[in-house]
């Protein structure tokens, strides 16, 4: 059986090879496995993780892995941020760009974990850029947030996310290149509960050795606004440009949601008409559209200002609280058809109430702004009157009627028409 | 690139690529089987030739590698004449999708598997790598022998743990018929409750 006899000289050689070359043990993830660096990586020099755990001693010890691998002093930082639920579109296939969502859950896009604690998917494309690494922990087994030895069945939670911290960094598992080194990123039984020096001579290796890719200040913004609704209603989300004096003629973003809580028909999506633009959405994936405004029927610039307006509805079962409606791949073009560089945007949101959201100045709660409203907040503001009189005039919850908020009864009055209880307020 | 075309390139550029790079492991991330477990929590304990490797996509777009292998010794479960096991990840469009520490197949290999949950979780291996073994012809004794997931050959069996040795110690490597005796042993033993296939 020739075959084997040839690979295993083969193996010998190889690890014969590394051993002899390799100065650390530091492995970089590859499409075959474990590899000496480089590796894929993440172009920009740092992600963003979405951390929700449930508790605030997960989430800490979520924040103090991250912190681990960003004080190393290489040119890579991770940015934390806390998001609440479970995260939507991880498994179609990667998932919105840097969208490194960590939390728990029962099962990885519907398969069992078996035996699995812990698991990074780490995405890159065809320029090996790192896009996403959603962290999927288990909620099946024990954990807890202790240093020191390993204690099965209690993992800790904080060595278990440093070493998936490392994957989303780009970093492998040394000992399955052959090598004997102390790190957390080894696979295998460990006491390790902390970065060792191979793994920050890992990271260093991926983001000290090359010149940074210098990171735009995005200039041109795509932003996506925020409503407040209950459960059961429909609400309208406004995205928005803010081109900082560049030259827009198109533009492309993603808006995320949680498809438990939200629904949005990419159909009912529609272009600000005073914009002279055509507008194409679709659905990526479940809790996941995809927004076009084209440079049809004209390909001038697009002011500052509405670009288009989705209606979200919300689920009947919807719980109050808040749901993000992440910004994603967003893109900018001119009116020559460049892409455009240094284009970021801002999250939305959907508050979700079970308590309607009162006009300002519809002190009577009929609906309606009248000018006896509007004198009863003045006298309050003049101290003639007391807050109870008109406590939809406080709008902002401060305990006192503001110039702001007698101008915004007064547009109340004049803008007649009426939402629902959403009528239009700041 | 069509599907067929990147399966092509894939196969030919070399078989290092025809892998599933999936992972979680870490002795912090993956449950720890010692070789009692294996041999019990296994739905199916297969000696087999990988024959085939190709990924397909499920209908959410999620990247999926099949492994198949052919000129099977079954130890435990019910096995037809060949066996594909799937594997969460592989290539979607121009990304790829890798879990780091996911077992590896090259079409040609020879391993001893120890399988569970296969179609049912994301890596159809007990304790994922732990579950994997490379048999390799070693001409110095003149047999097939055994080796762990990270190539380091298998000594033996003492109490509850697989003995290993480093592949450059001298040491005797364990034989794959005594590694398979081992097995059938194991299996001939009474297993505690709770200790079982799932």
């Amino acid at each position: 059986m020739r075959r084997p006899c040839l690979v295993a000289i083969g193996y010998a050689v190889a690890r014969l090879f590394i051993a002899c070359t390799t100065a650390h043990g530091f492995a970089c993830i590859s499409s075959s496995g474990p590899v000496p660096c480089p590796g894929p990586r993440w172009a920009s020099h740092g992600a963003t993780l979405q951390i929700s755990l449930g508790t605030s001693s997960f989430n800490q010890a979520a924040l103090n892995a991250a912190n681990d691998w960003s004080a190393v002093g290489a040119a890579f930082q991770y940015v934390v941020q806390f998001a609440s639920g479970q995260p939507s579109n991880v498994c179609s296939t990667c998932g919105p760009q840097n969208y490194n969502p960590v939390f728990f859950a029962n099962s990885v896009c519907g398969l069992g974990f078996g035996d699995i604690v812990a698991q990074a998917n780490i995405c890159w494309d065809q320029h090996n850029n790192i896009v996403n690494g959603p962290v999927f922990v288990n909620s099946t087994v024990s954990w807890g947030v202790y240093d020191g030895p390993f204690t099965p069945p209690i993992n800790d939670l904080h060595r278990v996310l440093l070493h998936e911290f490392g994957h989303v960094v780009g970093l492998d598992h040394p000992n399955q290149l052959g090598q004997t080194v102390a790190a957390i990123m080894n696979s295998g039984e460990s006491d390790t509960d902390s970065l060792q020096a191979d793994d920050r001579a890992g990271i260093l290796s991926l983001y000290a050795n090359a010149a940074p890719t210098p990171t735009p200040t995005p200039r041109i913004q795509i932003n996506i606004g925020s409503a407040r609704g209950g459960p059961g209603e429909n609400v309208d989300i406004t995205v928005s440009l803010a081109a900082s004096g560049a030259s827009v003629a198109a533009t492309a973003n993603d808006i995320t949601f949680d498809s438990g809580a939200l629904s949005l028909n990419p159909a009912q999506c529609q272009v600000n008409p005073e914009i002279g633009k055509s507008l194409s959405a679709g659905a990526v994936g479940s809790g996941w559209v995809r927004v076009f405004v084209q440079a049809k029927p004209n390909t001038s610039a697009i002011p500052d200002g509405p670009l288009y307006t989705c209606r979200v509805s919300i689920a009947a079962v919807a719980l109050p609280r808040t749901y993000p409606l992440a910004n994603g791949n967003t893109a900018a073009f001119s009116p020559a058809g460049a892409q455009l560089s240094g284009v970021a945007g801002a999250d939305g949101s959907v508050v979700v109430s079970l308590v309607p959201q009162a006009c300002t100045g519809d002190c009577k709660n009929n609906r309606q702004v009248t000018v006896a409203d509007i004198l009863t907040m003045v006298n309050i503001a003049l101290g003639n009157a007391i807050l109870s009189d008109c406590e939809a005039g406080d709008t902002n919850g401060d305990g006192q009627i503001t110039v702001d908020e007698i101008l915004q009864a007064v547009n109340n009055a004049l803008n007649v028409r009426e939402i629902g209880w959403t009528h239009p307020v700041p | 690139m069509s599907p067929s075309s990147q399966y092509s390139a894939l196969r030919t550029s070399s078989a290092l690529l025809a892998a599933l790079l999936f992972g979680a492991a870490s002795a912090m991330v993956v449950v720890k089987r010692d070789f009692p477990d294996l041999v019990a929590r296994s739905e199916q304990i297969v000696i087999g030739t990988v024959t085939d490797i190709h990924e397909e996509r499920d209908v959410s777009g999620a990247p999926f590698t099949l492994v198949t292998l052919s000129d099977l010794s079954v130890l435990k479960g019910d096995v037809g004449s060949t066996l594909t096991l799937r594997f969460y990840g592989g290539h979607a469009g121009d990304v790829v999708v890798a879990i780091p520490d996911m077992p590896r197949f090259t079409v040609g290999e020879r391993d001893v598997l120890f399988v569970a949950g296969n179609d049912r979780d994301v890596c159809p291996l007990v304790g994922v790598w732990q579950g994997r073994f490379y048999v390799r012809f070693d001409p110095t004794v003149g047999t097939d022998v055994v080796e762990d997931s990270n190539h380091e050959p298998l000594t033996g069996v003492g109490g509850r743990e697989l003995l290993r040795a480093p592949a450059i110690s001298g040491v005797t490597p364990m034989t794959l018929d005594a590694f398979r005796q081992a097995i059938v042993d194991q299996l001939a033993r009474p297993q505690p409750a709770g200790d079982t296939a799932r």
